[in-house]
């Protein structure tokens, strides 16, 4: 543009912008827009409207060409996210396939993304749990990472916040390990989750097994009808998208909620190659994207940033936002950004059988998924050789059974009158792992996609510590379902890559030094402090539960600490 | 035309078509009736497959897998989404039944009656005896069978009902409560 026109520039500044609409990305725009700053949301993938945007919400199975199974040419296309449970028929539109976006896995990782407005939180499995004082000062107390700048009782209202607003169902269960929330009725265990749960409180004191908790609506209230959505209908189809907005997506929630604030504006198809840094005022001035069709990259600005991308496309962004004052990545003066990336231990599960309880079975489905078992090992003091813990879901089911070896009529006649086979149990362990300088991500040195990023390189494996938790996990529950009186018990190791938990976690860290951590407690980038990260990135440690929650919190309580420093003129 | 007259009419046409010689079955230069992009089935293959499959769920007083289709079903999953060497095995196997059939009833699948059909497919079924192809063929062919026949409208709608919006759980249903013909039965 050899004559800038004012004008142009002028269109092209908000108060705010977020990168990215995903879980975080979708709280940041309903956060800012509520505090009245005009602000721009870019999305790198297409547009994914609610309800609209669902094609295969309302297709029944018959309805699915292979019966929701994958075609081979799908799998062989694309192993990394073929690996993904929810990558099936009914679900495929939602994730990104392999080689639409390469990166480089210096040591086998599964990158499981989601790129359209909503991101992941379309597809996500919904549990919220939210972290206790345990898990903040975990860092500090076993000498690992570095230690959080902030504590349970900083996020604790943040938490609130986000609970009400977005709908978590949940039982008070009273235990400190993990805290209770602001909970709409829980979904009940079964019949032999519910034995369970008796069984481990008789025998294993300290050790709990709770309804799980989700964000699902189990009974709204007028905020959540006020949004558009209404109850839970128990599909359990949520991966394709919920017509009800039963469960909570950026989707359904947080955009649209923005969307008639009139501050927002949505850009699709957007990706975001850098974060523009000006030296002489020492902040950045907004964001060059380039969009994903036309290849025109158009600059945008604003006081203030939010980097939503997710966990490792973060990182990706920020050590690409490079300046003659950050060589390195915007904020990343010492040189551990991209470092200390952690993730969940999802690659052990347990099966059983019970005997018991023949006379009843479930009507219906349970969207919470069962029951959930917060981490009891290591958890008030250091009791094995290990360091932290595991969580573990539960999971009891009750079949239909046929006759197996026939054919002709009767063996009809079983699949028309199947009978009732014994409950299963399911258990899968969710491991925290111990974020390490050795597991990084960093910019392929040459190689880079279409839209001009650096592939990501992603370097991250488990430890000796995560084997020996794992064994653990296996060895406790074998024994746990033994004194159930369970019987056909089974372990299976999946063998997994680090990746497929879609947990990956932190190289943009919190801390209170900034020599050795990038964000502040406010989740500002130390040297940088008008872009704030508020997604999996900023992680410091993962513990067990599953994240999405704690994001929420931590960017509404983020947008809150931005808007009131702007006002003050502080340091935003 | 009295019922019995009408079964003994029946009775008289089957057999004459049981009589019949092989080449009334479509001819086997035929391509099946399904666009198949890895599988080379024929038509007369084709015909063989939903023998197979409906002597293996047959019509009674309830549709068949011929009735649904399901050999098409089987076709499509096995072309789609099946290995190359499962799709190998289940089209030499395809082959080896007629050997079989001809070896046991001196003619060809086609040619047999319903209760050779079942003599012959219940010996698969034992395993011994038969060629590893014919059964790897019989057991895909089998559990494709059930799982179209489990998955077709037919069966989601009026036998096991498929319920795309429950709008309830209950952990504790009592097992005499459930009728799986009803719409509520709380199973799927």
């Amino acid at each position: 543009m050899a004559n800038l026109n004012i004008d142009s520039v002028k269109a092209r500044t908000y108060d705010a912008i977020v990168i990215g609409s995903g879980m975080a990305g979708g709280w940041a725009a309903k956060e800012l827009t509520g505090k009245g700053l005009k602000t721009l949301v870019v999305e790198r993938g297409r547009d994914v409207q609610h309800i609209k945007d669902y094609p295969t919400t309302n297709m029944m199975p018959w309805e699915f060409p292979h019966g929701g199974a994958l075609p081979l040419d799908v799998k062989e296309a694309n192993p990394v996210v073929s690996r993904c449970y929810a990558f099936r028929e009914d679900a495929m539109h939602f994730f990104v396939k392999d080689a639409e976006h390469p990166y480089v896995q210096e040591k086998p990782f599964d990158w499981i993304r989601g790129y359209q407005v909503g991101g992941k939180s379309l597809m996500w499995a919904r549990q919220t749990q939210r972290w206790s004082s345990f898990d903040f000062e975990g860092p500090a107390r076993d000498g690992f990472a570095v230690d959080w700048p902030i504590r349970y009782q900083d996020v604790a209202p943040w938490y609130s916040y986000v609970e009400k607003f977005a709908g978590i169902s949940g039982h008070a269960d009273g235990l400190a390990e993990l805290p209770d929330g602001e909970f709409l009725p829980a979904y009940p265990l079964n019949a032999v989750e519910d034995y369970f749960r008796q069984q481990v409180k008789q025998k294993y004191p300290g050790r709990h097994v709770i309804s799980a908790r989700c964000a699902h609506l189990s009974k709204p209230n007028p905020v959540h009808y006020e949004q558009g959505r209404v109850q839970c209908q128990n599909r359990v189809l949520c991966q394709r998208g919920c017509p009800f907005g039963g469960y909570f997506s950026s989707n359904s929630t947080t955009l649209p909620w923005a969307q008639k604030s009139g501050l927002l504006t949505l850009k699709p198809n957007q990706v975001v190659q850098s974060i523009l840094y000006d030296e002489q005022q020492q902040r950045a001035t907004g964001i060059r994207v380039v969009d994903t069709h036309t290849k025109a990259t158009t600059e945008y600005y604003a006081r203030i940033v939010f980097v939503n991308a997710g966990a490792l496309n973060t990182n990706l962004l920020l050590l690409n936002s490079t300046s003659h004052r950050f060589p390195q990545g915007l904020g990343n003066d010492n040189g551990l950004m991209g470092k200390f990336v952690g993730f969940h231990n999802y690659s052990a599960r347990i099966s059983a059988e019970y005997d018991g309880a023949k006379d009843l079975t479930t009507d219906g489905r349970n969207p919470a998924g069962g029951g959930y078992i917060p981490r009891f090992r290591n958890v008030f003091k250091q009791e094995t050789n290990f360091l932290r813990g595991y969580a573990a879901g539960l999971e009891a089911h009750r079949g239909l059974d046929h006759t197996e070896h026939a054919i002709g009529n009767g063996f009809k006649d079983s699949i028309l009158h199947p009978k009732f086979g014994p409950w299963t149990v399911g258990s899968h362990m969710m491991g925290e792992t111990i974020p390490k300088e050795t597991n990084y991500v960093r910019l392929d040195p040459t190689r880079k996609d279409e839209w001009g990023m650096p592939l990501l390189n992603i370097s991250v494996a488990y430890d000796d510590n995560d084997a020996k938790m794992k064994q653990d996990y296996f060895d406790q529950f074998s024994e746990m379902f033994t004194q159930a009186g369970f019987t056909n018990i089974k372990t299976q190791d999946s063998g997994q890559a680090p990746g497929l938990d879609i947990h990956e976690m932190g190289g943009v860290r919190m801390g209170r030094d900034p020599k050795t951590s990038l964000l502040n407690e406010w989740n500002q980038l130390h040297a940088c402090p008008n872009v704030f990260v508020t997604d999996g990135a900023c992680m410091t440690s993962t513990s067990t539960q599953n994240p999405s929650l704690t994001y929420m919190a931590l960017t509404a309580r983020a947008v809150d600490y931005a808007v009131k420093a702007a006002a003050r003129g502080g340091v935003v | 035309m009295n019922r019995r007259t009408a079964l003994k009419t029946f009775a008289l046409v089957a057999g004459a078509a049981a009589l019949l010689p092989a080449c009334s079955h479509p001819p086997a230069e035929l391509p099946a009736s399904v666009p198949l992009r890895h599988l080379a089935v024929n038509a007369r293959q084709e015909k063989t497959l939903a023998e197979v499959c409906e002597t293996i769920l047959p019509k009674t007083d309830t549709p068949g897998a011929k009735d649904l289709s399901v050999h098409l079903y089987v076709l499509k999953m096995l072309d789609d989404c099946s290995s190359p060497d499962e799709q190998r095995a289940f089209q030499a196997g395809l082959g080896q039944l007629d050997e079989a059939a001809q070896q046991r009833h001196a003619q060809p699948f086609l040619g047999c009656s319903p209760a050779q059909r079942l003599a012959l497919l219940q010996g698969v079924e034992q395993g011994k005896g038969f060629p590893s192809d014919l059964v790897s063929f019989y057991k895909t062919a089998k559990r494709l069978t059930v799982s179209g026949y489990t998955g077709s409208k037919y069966f989601l709608t009026q036998q096991i009902v498929y319920e795309l919006v429950p709008s309830r759980y209950n952990g504790y249903f009592p097992i005499k409560d459930v009728n799986l013909s009803k719409s509520h039965h709380g199973q799927s």
